[in-house]
């Protein structure tokens, strides 16, 4: 288990994350969420050893993360990039030699990667070569082809085509199956909805709230209505039942005030629309990002 | 120490395969030869085609003598060396008009290329002058000189009926030669070939210096801005990083002076062979690579600063400067080798590696002081690594604008 005990980090008196501990588990994706320039990269840096914290510390398995710690780690950083002049087999080769894997290993796992994400034709050619989506799947290879027990992901599916997509979370998905334990940092609210186990929310280098996706949820409370129509549907707005409502033009989401009920509401809408779908629904793992940002931000 | 063996590794396999390092392969030599041989051998390369001249002479006492002794000289092919027809002078209207028609003859170079005119004047005596549109040839004028000189002389010692042997004798010149004395014995100094040898010598240190620098700086800002530096971090140590990219630099420094050495030694063996610079070799090596190592550690510490191509230009473009200033004072090093001044620039890391490299080949340097140049040179190139990692650590992680000398004095004191 990787556990990160009150690091904290400070620069020429600006403290860019303040005493952050959370847990995690192998065999788990962990969300590691906030909003630009809550602090998210510097403590994946400090996880990952590329910057010292000020205070606290990595601990893997119960001890301090050594010397060693940095050859079990994998990290894909979100910003891209590669030797342009290189070639493919020889930049995946060099990265996993510097996590310390003996070369005729390297190459092998090397080509066994990029099998599996479908560019093995272009081993020989140098990254300037290949499409961008390409580059990408390179710089995905490089992150896991040492076979990492701690795998952190900024952003992985950024710059990715849908079906690329798909590609590269089935192959996340199979290496939480192996026990990997996986750091997942994200915008992608729906992704990280569907994919992480827990999270972990943080402002301003502060700990927002953190815990199981399910817990998270229900500790925030306020559940939805969720509704699909025809029509407009902007009158609903100024409905005495309603607090808040997004509407988007054939989709909406409603939140009550308190002591009405959906029963009350529904009525008034079927009334006055077309309606295809009225559910009531937990909150997405958007809504509770944008409002809790947005109170901690007041 | 093993990644940054990895890191060496990866350096140098990349860059020994690069376009640009089989370009300087080839390029350098060129330039250096274009640069540093060819203006010294056009400077010296004599004309090899008769000059037309003529020659007023207002005293009326020396035009035939000096003609008859400049028809002598004779160019490498054996054509006359000047031609110097008769007649040409305008004889009507005196010594100011017919100087202002040869003036106005030379300058539309209508036959004349030049004349000399030879005249009195009252109060400092016989004047000599070579006329001409361009400044002339130096070996042209140090015959004419030579040659009226000479006649002058004869003429006055004929006057005071001076024997015709020692008369001889007295004119007779003798040319002093340089002869170094080394401890292998003596041998002949000529003064081009040393200032030659030399340069050339700091000239490949200064392209070496300057390519692998350059290409350093611009490795560090590529692996900045791809954020490649952020992977590489999280897999080894800044230090690691940093002594293994001087490594694989090295390296790649040695199998370019390897391959020069052996595309020098076939093209011109033998006669590079008896050179100073190559007979000091053995001294001479070790200052290159402390010169290297000293730079390159600089380069790094600076390098990790910048973030762009364009500072990385301009950056390397001052450090470049650096490195190129000992060549200024290369002259008078040669001409003066152990003077105390010199001395003064031989400690200073900056320069020591040049002074030195340009010393040894003129003169015997003692070895006590070798020693203490070579061991400044090491004890400072210590303190820059150790400098350079500080800044290295901090720098690399840093982006924004090339920060400010008080804030890289807490770079440097951060811990």
């Amino acid at each position: 288990m990787l556990e990160v005990k009150n690091i904290r980090k400070e620069f020429k008196n600006v403290v860019a994350v303040d005493d952050l501990s959370f847990n995690v588990e192998p065999g788990k994706i962990f969300g590691l969420l906030g909003p630009n320039g809550a602090g998210k990269t510097t403590t994946i840096r400090m996880i990952l050893d590329i910057i010292k914290p000020t205070s606290g510390g990595i601990f893997i398995d119960g001890k301090p993360a050594g010397k060693d710690f940095n050859n079990i780690t994998g990290y894909l950083p979100e910003e891209r990039g590669l030797y342009k002049k290189s070639t493919i087999l020889d930049i995946i080769k060099y990265f996993a030699g510097l996590k310390g894997v003996p070369a005729s290993v390297a190459e092998k796992s090397a080509i066994e990667w990029l099998k599996k994400l479908d560019i093995q034709d272009y081993k020989k050619r140098k990254v300037q070569e290949l499409s961008k989506g390409n580059q990408q799947k390179v710089q995905f290879i490089i992150s896991v082809v040492h076979n990492p027990t701690v795998l952190v992901l900024d952003e992985p599916f950024s710059g990715f085509d849908p079906i690329n997509q798909e590609l590269v979370r089935d192959e996340i998905i199979r290496l939480k199956a192996e026990g990997k334990t996986i750091i997942l940092s994200t915008h992608q609210m729906d992704m990280a909805e569907k994919m992480c186990e827990s999270i972990f929310l943080i402002n301003k280098g502060k700990e927002v709230c953190h815990g199981p996706i399910n817990e998270v949820k229900r500790n925030f409370g306020k559940e939805f209505i969720k509704i699909e129509y025809a029509g407009d549907a902007n009158f609903i707005k100024t409905l005495p039942e309603v607090k808040t409502a997004d509407i988007y033009g054939n989709f909406g989401e409603i939140e009550l005030n308190v002591g009405s009920s959906a029963e009350d509401l529904l009525p008034k809408i079927f009334n006055n629309l077309q309606l295809r779908s009225f559910s009531i629904e937990a909150p997405t793992l958007n809504r509770i990002f944008i409002d809790t940002i947005r109170n901690t931000g007041e | 120490m093993k990644k940054a063996f990895e890191v060496a590794k990866w350096e140098y396999l990349q860059k020994v395969r690069s376009k640009e390092f089989i370009i300087s392969i080839v390029i350098t030599p060129v330039i250096f030869i274009a640069f540093s041989i060819l203006p010294t051998l056009l400077a010296d390369k004599d004309s090899d085609v008769p000059k037309a001249i003529t020659i007023l002479d207002s005293t009326g006492q020396y035009e035939d003598a000096l003609r008859t002794s400049l028809e002598k000289v004779k160019l490498e092919d054996g054509q006359p060396r000047f031609l110097i027809p008769k007649n040409v002078v305008p004889k009507d209207g005196g010594v100011i008009e017919a100087r202002k028609k040869l003036d106005d003859s030379v300058f539309n170079k209508s036959v004349l290329e030049a004349y000399i005119f030879i005249y009195e004047k009252s109060d400092s005596g016989l004047q000599l002058e070579f006329r001409s549109k361009s400044m002339g040839n130096f070996r042209d004028i140090n015959i004419i000189e030579s040659s009226f000189n000479s006649i002058r002389r004869t003429r006055l010692l004929e006057n005071k009926n001076i024997e015709q042997s020692l008369l001889d004798s007295l004119t007779a010149s003798v040319n002093l030669r340089s002869i170094k004395i080394t401890m292998k014995g003596e041998e002949d100094i000529n003064f081009q070939t040393q200032f030659l040898s030399t340069l050339v010598l700091v000239m490949a240190l200064f392209f070496i210096i300057m390519f692998t620098g350059g290409s350093l700086v611009r490795s560090l800002v590529e692996e900045k801005s791809n954020r490649l530096i952020e992977i590489i971090l999280s897999s080894c140590r800044p230090d690691d990083l940093l002594i293994g990219k001087v490594m694989g630099l090295t390296l790649l420094v040695i199998t370019q002076i390897g391959i020069w050495g052996l595309m020098a030694f076939s093209i011109a063996g033998p006669v590079i062979a008896t050179s100073s610079a190559v007979q000091n070799m053995h001294m001479v090596l070790p200052y290159f690579f402390l010169a290297f190592l000293f730079y390159v550690s600089i380069f790094v510490g600076v390098g990790s600063m910048v973030n762009t191509e364009q500072e990385a230009q301009q950056i390397t473009g001052y450090l470049t400067m650096l490195v190129v200033s000992p060549v200024v004072i290369l002259m008078p090093i040669i001409q003066n080798p152990d003077q105390s001044l010199v001395k003064i620039f031989a400690y200073i890391p900056f320069t020591s590696p040049i002074v030195m490299i340009a010393r040894m080949n003129v003169v015997e340097v003692p070895l006590y002081e070798h020693l203490i140049a070579m061991g400044i040179l090491v004890l400072s190139i210590f303190v820059i690594i150790k400098i350079s990692v500080k800044i290295f650590r901090i720098g690399i992680l840093s982006y924004g604008k090339v920060p400010s000398f008080k804030e890289l004095i807490n770079w440097i004191r951060y811990d």
